[in-house]
């Protein structure tokens, strides 16, 4: 037995014994360190009984043949990983099992399955709220300007990041510094001069969602012009070259040639984008203000803050459907998700 | 006349003023949305600026009293306590559990799917929501504490705890720096483990002389990027503590916002955006500068 387990072992036992001498003086009316120990037994005891656990493992396994600890160690990694993804998901199966609740049970119960199913949270969730605003017509409020940013966002990037990877101009090796030098500038030093700035141009709180949409079209999120521009290296220059002597101009090769190759990162794109932005809440923070106006992330604010913040069935329904696009979304195109973040940092 | 020099290997890229003609939109829109508002919050953190009434130069007046108001330091500090708890405990989860995922392990796309729908879901008010009423004093979390047999905690009134849930909001976002672990680790090439088996190395020396060298280019992405991010989080302590209890979890963003739009002292509110921007500046520019000393990018990876 090595110095490490032993060590392991002195702890556990050490642990389990302050969790057992805890539980002895629950109810006496023992002082001082005693009381303490009584106090937090559980704690105690947790903690011993998990490390002794792990002593145990870890001479098993030092006993076992190679085969035999083949199968243990992956039994023990299944457990972690299985451990670890229900702590994961718990909170929002949890939040599902919520929004069929009553009042109380939500308090008072931490499964999933609720015992006596309700429908109250979101019969109530679809109450207008002041009379100008719902659920439904803030969802309705935040995909419209949404899906302009997205669309913007893809095309803007895409055009770009063309331009700086497929051609030499003066002065490129610098803009593309500062281009990437914006990668690290944080947005929070340019909220008020913009807030500012807008409100001179009448953006704040325009029906349009002016202050939200236009800036996306002259491919102000770095983040996908280098994502972008990093999947275009990889395509050789051969294509563009042999459109070329095709007789396609500038923009014909990069509709015909680029595009396709580049369609999967340009998907990636779009639907970073549409997460990024169904969530983004600093955004309509600033810039809407009108409550008729508000997208879904205000309007769940409002409707916690306000006056209904007991009914927390009704609160956590409202949330719950204001994320379900953006859940169908992502189990709709999980892959790309996972292929656009290694996109735009592994490949570099 | 531009960058062909002698000696240097001829570009295939294509010359003349098209690609400048593309890349005009994002130059125009740098210009105004970014070079703009960057250079006059500079201007506005040296005034009082007024967010209705304007304002004039004060010199550094907003900075001397962003170093000594006691709310301002505070926030200083507990902006670097979230970001040096969330940002290593949020790596060292991603790689654990991408470690793991490593090994020939069945429904591996389950598992990864699951610890990354936080990631997508984590920033949305929605979820702000969800963690406000699993924390609340009534809340789910202490009934599983009661169950447990352990005492209950006031999260949202305690001033540790309501740092730790916002904390932990953070870290159970692990998903997206996970799966760029998980894609390094299968970069790693098999055959550099089974020479060192054979050597004798054990798996935990494996992994500290071969993994962690090998995917020290995505720790350093991760590290940056996430240091980014974790100073300018707002969204967490914004909704769900409202930087409260009595300011254990404002941040410098919650500063920067309510100098501006509750106070209307734009002045103020720049000042402490500029240390924000500064702070994070001098820890990208730590990370590049020692990037030469644990970064290892193997020779295929570097321009030839």
């Amino acid at each position: 037995m090595s110095a490490s387990i032993l060590v392991f072992l002195i702890v556990g036992l050490a642990l389990t014994a302050c969790g057992v001498i805890g539980m002895a003086n629950v109810n006496t009316e023992a002082t001082g360190l005693l009381a303490a120990l009584a106090q937090n037994r559980n704690l105690y005891l947790f903690l011993g009984i998990f490390v002794l656990i792990v002593v145990l493992y870890r001479i098993i396994y030092n006993r076992s043949t190679t085969q035999a600890r083949h199968v243990l160690s992956t039994v023990v990694r299944y457990l972690i990983l299985i451990a670890v993804g229900i702590l994961m998901v718990y909170p929002l199966l949890w939040m599902v099992g919520a929004t069929f609740k009553d009042n109380v049970e939500i308090f008072t119960s931490i499964g999933l399955i609720p015992r006596h199913a309700t429908f109250e949270g979101y019969r109530a969730a679809m109450n207008d709220y002041g009379g100008d605003i719902n659920i439904w017509k803030a969802m309705l409020n935040t995909y419209k300007y949404v899906l302009p940013r997205v669309i913007f966002t893809v095309l803007s990037s895409t055009v770009t990041a063309y331009g700086f990877s497929r051609f030499n101009f003066r002065g490129r090796k610098m803009l593309f510094a500062l281009l990437l030098s914006t990668l690290f500038l944080p947005q929070v030093v340019l909220n008020i001069p913009q807030y500012l700035m807008y409100s001179k141009f009448g953006w704040v709180d325009s029906p349009h969602y002016l202050a939200l949409i236009v800036p996306s079209l002259f491919a102000q999120e770095t983040y996908f012009v280098y994502m972008l521009i990093q999947f275009m290296r990889g395509i050789p220059r051969d294509l563009d070259e042999a459109a070329k002597i095709d007789g396609c101009g500038v923009m014909k090769t990069l509709v015909l040639v680029l595009v396709p190759m580049l369609w999967p990162a340009m998907v990636s794109a779009a639907l970073f984008q549409f997460m990024w932005s169904s969530n983004d809440f600093m955004g309509p923070l600033l810039y809407v203000k009108t409550p008729a106006n508000y997208p879904a992330t205000l309007f769940v604010r409002l409707s916690m803050d306000g006056d209904s913040g007991f009914n927390w069935n009704r609160v956590l329904a409202i949330s719950l459907i204001s994320i379900i696009p953006s859940l169908v979304v992502f189990f709709m195109a999980q892959s790309q998700f996972m292929d656009g973040i290694t996109a735009g940092a592994v490949k570099g | 006349m531009q960058s062909i020099r002698p000696g240097r290997r001829r570009t295939k890229l294509e010359q003349g003023y098209w690609g400048f003609i593309l890349i005009m939109p994002w130059l125009i829109g740098f210009l105004i949305f970014k070079a703009y508002p960057f250079l006059s919050s500079l201007y506005y953190s040296f005034t009082d600026w007024n967010l209705f009434k304007g304002g004039s130069w004060i010199g550094i007046q907003n900075y001397v009293t962003a170093f000594t108001t006691a709310k301002n330091l505070k926030a200083l500090r507990v902006t670097f306590i979230y970001a040096f708890m969330t940002v290593p405990l949020k790596l060292a989860f991603a790689l654990f559990i991408a470690y793991i995922l490593n090994f020939k392990i069945r429904g591996v796309g389950l598992f990864r799917t699951a610890y990354y729908i936080p990631s997508i879901l984590g920033g949305s008010m929605a979820i702000a929501v969800l963690w406000r009423a699993m924390f609340k004093n009534d809340g789910v979390v202490n009934r599983i504490l009661t169950i447990l047999g352990l005492d209950n905690v006031n999260f949202l009134a305690d001033k540790t705890w309501a740092l730790f849930i916002i904390c932990l909001l953070r870290v159970w976002q692990f998903g997206s720096p996970m799966v760029l672990f998980l894609a390094a680790l299968k970069g790693v090439p098999e055959e550099l483990y089974e020479a060192a088996s054979i050597d004798g190395a054990t798996s935990g020396r494996q992994f500290v002389k071969i993994t962690l060298p090998l995917i020290s280019p995505v720790i350093f992405y991760n590290l940056v990027t996430q240091l980014v991010q974790a100073f300018q989080e707002f969204n967490g302590p914004y909704i769900i503590t409202q930087g409260g209890p009595r300011n254990a979890t404002t941040l410098i963003s919650l500063i920067v916002y309510n100098s501006a739009f509750s106070e209307y002292n734009v002045g103020m509110s720049s000042a402490m955006a500029w240390i924000m921007f500064v702070i994070v500046m001098i820890f990208t520019a730590i990370s590049f500068s020692t990037q030469k000393k644990w970064v290892y990018y193997s020779d295929e990876r570097g321009d030839k």
